[in-house]
């Protein structure tokens, strides 16, 4: 197999090669929080993402998971955490 | 004298209800030990299958899963008998524990779909602001020729985990409702999740309520819910080559 130029591998501590943006990479921290079950660090990341990055695809995305999680709260009878995450999504534009 | 299949069933009694399948045949079943093959005799000069077939076949179907459980059988599944009753003596066993493990239990099917092209686009776009390097002219045509499968690898890369992300996301939502699932993603560029969910009895009202809400979700997703159904996807075998072999066509 060939070997890459080195001037094309761009690598982060693990050796893997990435070029992904600082929102991507947020994005992706939030969803392993929301995965682990760590909503609240999750709500924050996902909240960094619409308020840092607003006009990317990863705000979409964050939009998304933040309204799931609303929703998750207010099943869980957690409304006034759900109202403040609604706000929040409505009010990041 | 062929038979055409529906699938198979928890039960060995005959079936009370004068069901009829293809052609207006009625449905009855073959039993082996406590489970059934549920069956209908079909003209073996005829076997062309039609749209109204596939109708008639579904319609037995969802009657069936309603008294029974059901492993449905894959559509135009035509043998003879001795074949059915083969097929239930040698595979018994997985019959059995599918049987035991899908009891109550209904499919669901959910696909996701996104603008993948516009996502693309985007990344496309985002690659050439944040990595000029990445765009220079090479004099080489073997260089030029690297640059481009490594640029076409970088944007396929971050393409699948994006889907992985807003997948992994619907997922988390809607698989707290969910005994088991199966999940595919980006069958093609637009269907971003095609996603199979084994729900139970009683807690399908929760799912479909889920599915109502992730609908009215913010973004530009397009969602898309089907079923119930027998569970299709869910029948395990535990030697799958064997049951390619004999059992073929069957489940």
């Amino acid at each position: 197999m060939f070997s890459m130029p080195e001037e094309f591998s761009i690598t982060n501590g693990m050796g893997e090669m990435t070029n992904f943006s600082a929102p991507f990479k947020l994005l992706s921290m939030a969803n392993e929080f929301e995965r682990a079950g760590v909503i609240l660090y999750a709500v924050e990341l996902y909240t960094k993402i619409l308020d840092n990055y607003p006009d990317t695809f990863e705000a979409v995305a964050s939009r998304l998971a933040l309204f799931l999680i609303a929703s998750r709260y207010e099943n869980d009878g957690k409304k006034e955490s759900a109202i403040a995450i609604i706000r929040r999504i409505s009010t990041i534009k | 004298m062929k038979i055409y299949t529906y699938g198979i069933i928890d039960s060995n009694i005959s079936l009370e209800e004068s069901l009829t399948g293809l052609n207006g045949a009625p449905v009855n079943n073959i039993p082996y030990r406590d489970i059934s093959m549920v069956i209908s005799t079909i003209d073996e000069n005829n076997v062309e299958m039609t749209n109204t077939h596939a109708i008639e076949h579904r319609k037995v179907i969802e009657i069936l899963m309603k008294r029974f459980t059901l492993l449905p059988v894959k559509f135009r599944s035509i043998y003879n008998r001795d074949q059915a009753i083969s097929i239930m003596e040698n595979f018994y066993s997985d019959i059995r524990d599918n049987i035991d493990r899908l009891r109550n239990k209904e499919e669901f099917g959910i696909k996701v779909i996104w603008s993948g092209d516009k996502i693309k686009e985007q990344i496309i776009k985002d690659q050439c602001r944040n990595n000029p390097v990445l765009l220079e002219e090479s004099e080489s045509q073997g260089r030029r020729f690297i640059e481009e499968v490594f640029k076409d690898y970088v944007i396929d890369k971050e393409f699948r985990e994006k889907a992985d992300i807003c997948a992994a996301i619907v997922d988390n939502f809607l698989g707290k409702h969910v005994t088991e699932k199966r999940l595919e993603k980006l069958k093609n560029n637009d269907l971003l999740l095609n996603a199979f969910y084994l729900v139970e009895r009683g807690k399908e009202k929760g799912f479909k309520e889920a599915f109502e809400v992730l609908k009215l979700a913010p973004g530009n997703f397009r969602y898309i819910c089907s079923g119930p159904y027998p569970p299709y996807n869910f029948i395990k075998w535990s030697d799958p080559e064997a049951c390619k072999q004999s059992g073929e066509k069957v489940l």
